[in-house]
């Protein structure tokens, strides 16, 4: 198949102006979020934003190069997808910027009394201002020069047709893969473990990594399934979307084996040092939350994508995507929020801040559906993808 | 009696040729086609319209059954049949049961899947499938690819369908019959049965002969019997011939208090109840009684009457008058000393909680006696 | 566009090569079951076998004179026992990553060598099962694992992990038997009409179960592997990580590591897949099975060896830094014993052989060369083995409590019932590759046609 038989690539706009109002809003919202409910609910928010938008962003990276290092080429008609998803990672860098504001506020390694405790004094040649913001540094400049290797790359081989360009970004993606395993891990560690830093968890960057590349495969679904609808993915099939719905099956499961086993553990050997981190999250006001995150980021993807059929079926897989993504963010929720002390920190605020990036990282996807062709017309294997069918 | 027709049968050399002849065989009127190939071929199912396999439905079904089983099963011992306090976890420790509920739902659907497909959709084994005494049986499951226009309740054209076959190119055309015997007769029932009784009967003869000839071997008699004390076994270190001793005598438990009266009425005079009447105490007696005491005076303190024969043990009513009336500190006396047959449990119940035992009796005495206005 | 504009490295190279058929492949399985085995076949059995014997005759007499004779004593109470049976279900565990996960991601490659992985997992777990048997304190009483009705009323502790290895160990054995079984049916009914001897007929026959190869029954086939497939994928996960948990779930240091069950998981993949290399190193040339099993299976095989590697140089890094960054004295003085205690060799050993011997597995040309796989698969076997050493014996015989710290060492009977094994684990394998279809014939038919498909429009282009 040639890119004659593709449709031509319609234009998108700038943005629906309801998603400008959104943001708007939502901005305004936490304006007043700092004003009124003070600054720790402020910044504690605009973390689970940050976390959120760093593992969306590098799950669909972690997408385009799982489909290089495998060689595989069912996936090439969508890797477009993946790769405009990723038109998030340069954003990471002004929402970290602003972030780094939130670290003598939230972060128990920053407060006055740190120097005294114990255990938090051994760590200090980890967990300090300069090394802190150096490791963030190398962080994000490694996300966004990956993003420039393979998205980039990948878009300007639409021009090129230069197979040598795809030689280029198979070569690039193990090494990106160690990168990855090493910045995410510790983005985990510094972002949301050392918030607590007296807590420990050697999985940690692994269960980060699950819920990232769940909640990137549902974002991938979703925008897969958009576009087909709108007809800009000739060539892709309920045959793909059994695929795409068996990764999200899959890591659905990897999640619930990841925090499970976490869970598990910490909680049989009943260590004081690790298991409060639970306690807070577990008991009182968290425990609903606990019970809708166990029920909701496993069992219910898994029971709805159990069947063949529900694969491959676009209604179904458009639901569990959306309801995936809304774990995720439940998920980061259970993560970080409980750091402002007892009782469910749910109101207005977290509406404005959900407005705020929701709206937000939806105009930078929807101006980001205007880059490149709608499937990577460069990629020699084009072809042989856009004829996968199942056995 | 004439063969049946079970069908013709063509070879293919490839899956390609099968697949393209499937629907001009079936245009000529030929319904009840098989395919047989060394391989499965993808796309066969829709060409030849078989119903997708519900195998998935049964294995989901069997496999929430085992789930759910399994977390029932371990509920059930864990909190209600035989509660046990390990690592200070409480009894409704889900978290520690959820890997034995992954694994039984996997072995069970695994199960279900392997025996399920086999025999209950492929309905195997069937040595009498006619095929296997064909021609082609040796190519298909080798390298060919057959199409068989199979007869439709014993009515088959077999000239019509021979050619068929051979106008979209089948090579070594071939009528299968039904074989005679496809079903076991009377006879074969009867040699089975036989058969089977036979063996179980020698299986279990010679394993009553092999226990009564050769009663235990002791393959690990060194690591089984060593030396050392079994609680409740005999042993001969001791002169007693126990290999559990009693503490000796005057022993007393930590934080014990001493009695000094030597007859239980002075001790009825002598001692007090420190302890108040409320429902922790008589929780407390009620455990200590119901785990040391009940098991000869019953939970109701009447006694079992069958233990007299028995034993020759007549533990006391202690709903009659006489217990009735007397003193708490005669009762806690004999419960540390002991009385007529009964030892003394001062080793074994700490002196708060047989003054608990002591309230608890009081309160099962007046259970039992309960004057009118208690039932207000 | 075609396959000859493409740049060298994007080429893929056929499954198959040479002069294949569908009959050819059949009659070459065929072959292998019927034929006389070399000499060099009966050397390799004797030894193994006898080993094997010396095994067994080690553990008749553990179980006569009592567990005193191999090196477990206070405080290292865990010992070879338990290092052999976490290794052994490791090896296990390739077969079914092999046969199940790259099954699921439809890697044909795998195909080619489904059957002799799958058998490696059978044959793993029949050593691995003896362990946990001889293991407990009192081998006479085995059946009190299992919970079943007894008049004292008890049960069992659905808490304690050793529970969860009974059931976690009996239903991969149970499973993988079946799944291997399975493959077996359709390649049974194969031998069923070609092979040359009444007897071996009448057998297959059997085996068979009247397995024709009509569609309708692959239609079933077809969906009950995919099953077995996924549900074996979720076992393969939680059985390692249940051994794992054996000792995650305590509180010693350097055992109480929440990476454990993953990091199991991995590492027992890791060290099947080396095995797998191994076996397939000598078996591909010595059957000549090399027009099936290519230089590629064998170099993506390979890649999987580096990719694990990295993997677990991945987990290791974790537990060091954790270590550290727990500040707690017990786990980092733990993690600083294995490698710079009495018995650094074996950290230091196990990180060398696991982590920096395979990356020479980033060269294309190595990934090719029998000798460099081979050395890093026996490599990555031992250093498997190492990691285990590491984790029982290490932290054991360093605890919290620097008064009941103690040394470890093996006697000549750990030693026998450890090579034991291994020869045991060989003589199946010999019997296996005797004996039964090394391929999967109907899986890799497929492949053939395909190849064959190619070559032909090749020829015409």
């Amino acid at each position: 198949m040639t890119t004659a038989t593709l449709p031509e690539t319609p234009a998108a706009g700038r943005g629906s102006p309801a998603l400008w109002a959104l943001t708007a809003l939502g901005a305004a919202g936490m304006a007043a979020t700092y004003a009124v409910a003070g600054p720790e609910r402020f910044w504690a928010d605009w973390l689970i934003g940050f976390v959120i938008l760093v593992c969306v962003a590098l799950g669909a990276l972690f997408i385009v190069a799982l489909q290089h290092i495998t060689g595989a080429t069912w996936s090439v008609p969508l890797r477009r997808v993946p790769e405009r998803l990723a038109a998030l990672t340069p954003w990471i860098v002004p929402v970290a910027l602003v972030a780094l504001l939130s670290l003598p506020v939230l972060f128990s390694w920053t407060q006055p009394g740190a120097a005294a405790d114990p255990v938090l004094a051994l760590k200090t040649s980890w967990l300090n201002y300069p090394f802190f913001i150096a490791r963030l540094a190398v962080c994000v400049a490694v996300w966004v020069w990956s993003y420039r290797v393979l998205v980039t790359g990948s878009v300007r081989q639409d021009r090129t047709r230069d197979p040598r360009a795809t030689v280029t970004m198979r070569r690039y993606s193990p090494v990106f893969m160690i990168l990855l395993a090493l910045t995410l891990t510790a983005f985990a560690f510094d972002w949301v473990s050392s918030l607590q830093a007296s807590w420990y968890s050697d999985i940690f960057g692994v269960y980060l990594f699950a819920g990232a590349v769940t909640s990137s495969i549902a974002a991938t679904a979703l925008l897969t399934i958009y576009l087909m609808r709108r007809g800009r993915l000739a060539g892709v099939t309920g045959d793909h979307l059994y695929n795409l719905g068996g990764l999200l099956f899959g890591f659905t499961i990897f999640w619930g084996y990841i925090a499970f086993s976490q869970y598990l553990l910490q909680w049989y050997a009943d260590m004081p040092g690790e298991v409060f981190w639970f306690r807070e999250r577990t008991t009182g006001a968290m425990a609903g939350v606990f019970a809708l995150l166990g029920i909701g980021h496993f069992a219910v993807p898994f029971l709805g994508l159990i069947t063949r059929n529900s694969k491959k079926s676009w209604k179904r897989l458009c639901w569990v995507s959306v309801w995936v993504l809304f774990m995720e963010i439940v998920d980061v929720f259970w993560l970080v929020s409980p750091i402002q002390g007892h009782g469910l920190h749910l109101g207005w605020p977290e509406a404005a801040f959900a407005a705020f990036f929701l709206a937000g990282g939806l105009l930078v996807v929807t101006r980001a559906l205007r880059m490149g062709e709608d499937t990577p017309v460069g990629d020699p294997f084009l072809a042989d993808g856009l004829h996968f069918h199942l056995r | 009696m004439p063969e049946s027709v079970f069908g013709v049968v063509g070879l293919f050399d490839s899956a390609d040729a099968l697949m393209a002849a499937i629907p001009e065989v079936r245009a000529r009127g030929f319904r009840n086609l098989h395919a047989y190939t060394p391989y499965p071929v993808h796309g066969m199912d829709e060409a030849l319209d078989l119903p997708k396999s519900k195998l998935g439905v049964l294995v989901f079904l069997i496999g929430s059954i085992a789930c759910v089983a399994a977390f029932t099963f371990e509920w059930w011992t864990s909190t209600r049949a035989y509660p046990l306090m390990t690592g200070g976890k409480p009894y409704n420790g889900w978290p520690g049961w959820v890997l034995v509920m992954v694994e039984s739902t996997i072995l069970f659907s695994t199960l279900t899947t392997g025996i399920g497909m086999l025999f209950a959709f492929n309905k195997l084994p069937y040595f009498g499938n006619p095929m296997l005494g064909s021609e082609a049986i040796a190519s298909v499951t080798r390298d060919r690819f057959a199409l068989m226009a199979a007869s439709d309740r014993g009515a088959l054209d077999v000239a019509g369908a021979t050619e068929a076959l051979r106008a979209v190119g089948a090579a070594a055309l071939e009528v299968v019959y039904e074989p005679d015997h496809a079903r076991p007769g009377v006879g074969w029932w009867v040699r089975t049965a036989t058969t089977i009784v036979a063996a179980s009967a020698v299986a279990g003869f010679g394993t009553w002969w092999a226990i009564r000839a050769y009663p235990t071997i002791k393959p690990m008699v060194n690591m089984e019997v060593q030396p050392r004390l079994d609680a409740q076994r005999p042993d001969a270190f001791f002169a007693n011939g126990r290999g559990m001793q009693r503490p000796p005598d005057g022993t007393v438990p930590r934080a014990s208090v001493p009695i000094l009266d030597t007859v239980p009425d002075d001790a009825g005079k002598s001692l007090m109840n420190p302890l108040p009447v409320t429902a922790a105490v008589l929780a407390r007696g009620r455990a200590q009684f119901n785990l040391h005491c009940a098991v000869c005076h019953d939970r109701l303190g009447t006694g079992h009457p069958w233990l007299d024969s028995t034993y020759q043990a007549f533990p006391v009513d202690l709903q009659t008058g006489p217990i009735r009336a007397a003193a708490d500190g005669y009762l806690y006396w004999v419960i540390s000393q002991g009385i007529r047959t009964m030892p003394g449990y001062a080793a074994d119940i700490s002196p708060d909680d047989r003054w608990a035992v002591v309230r608890y009796i009081r309160a099962l005495q007046r259970s039992q006696d309960a004057p009118a206005r208690d039932l207000k | 566009m075609t396959e000859a504009t493409l740049p060298a490295a994007l080429r893929v190279e056929p499954l198959v090569q040479g002069d294949v058929t569908l009959a050819g492949l059949d009659d070459h399985i065929r072959g292998w079951t019927e034929r006389k085995p070399p000499r060099a076949w009966y050397v390799a059995i004797t030894i193994t076998s006898l080993t094997a014997l010396m095994g067994f005759a080690a553990i008749g007499y553990m179980l006569y004179e009592g567990i005193g004779i191999i090196g477990n004593s206070v405080p290292v109470v865990w010992g070879f026992l338990i290092i052999n049976f976490v290794f052994w279900v490791g090896i296990g565990h390739a077969g079914t990553l092999i046969s199940v996960i790259l099954y699921l991601f439809r890697q044909r490659w795998r195909n080619a060598i489904s059957r002799i992985a799958e058998a490696t997992t059978v044959f793993a777990f029949v050593c691995a099962m003896m362990f946990p048997a001889i293991h407990v304190g009192r081998p006479w009483f085995p059946y009190w694992l299992v919970p079943y009705p007894n008049q004292r009323g008890m049960w069992v502790d659905f808490r304690s992990p050793l529970i969860w290895d009974v059931f976690a160990v009996l239903t991969y054995f149970t499973v993988s038997l079946l799944f291997w079984y399975l493959g077996l049916v359709p390649d049974f009914a194969t031998l069923r009409a070609t092979a040359k001897s009444r007897t071996r007929r009448a057998v297959y026959r059997l085996l068979s179960w009247g397995w024709v190869g009509n569609a309708r029954q692959w239609v079933h086939y077809e969906k009950g592997y995919l099953l077995l497939a996924g549900m074996t994928t979720v076992l393969a996960l939680s059985v390692h990580s249940i051994v794992s948990m054996d000792f995650a779930v305590s509180q010693l240091p350097g055992w109480h590591m929440t990476i454990f069950p993953p990091y199991f998981v991995v590492g027992a993949a890791f060290s099947g897949f080396a095995g797998v290399v191994l076996v397939f190193a000598f078996v591909r040339t010595v059957m000549q099975l090399e027009n099936y099993v290519t230089m590629r299976h064998m170099d993506l095989l390979n890649r999987m060896v580096l990719f694990l590697a990295c993997v677990m140089t991945y987990a290791y890094l974790m537990e060091g830094f954790t270590a550290w960054y727990s500040a707690d004295p017990f786990v980092k003085y733990i993690f600083a014993n294995y490698v710079f205690g009495d018995q650094w060799w074996a950290g230091t050993l196990t990180i060398f052989l696991n982590c920096v011997l395979p990356q020479l597995l980033w060269f294309p040309k190595f990934r090719r060369s029998v000798p460099v796989m081979v050395t890093v698969s026996a490599g990555v076997t031992v250093g498997m083995w190492m990691e285990r050493y590491t984790i029982v014996i290490l932290s054991l015989h360093r605890g919290y409590l620097p008064s009941s710290w103690g040394m470890y060492l093996p006697t000549r009977y750990d030693f026998m019932i450890l090579f034991g094994s291994i020869g045991l684990f060989l003589t199946l394998l010999l019997l296996f590759l005797r004996k039964l279809p090394v391929i999967a014939a109907w899986e890799v038919k497929p492949d053939i046609v395909f190849y064959q498909k190619q070559s032909a429009e090749a020829g015409h282009a």
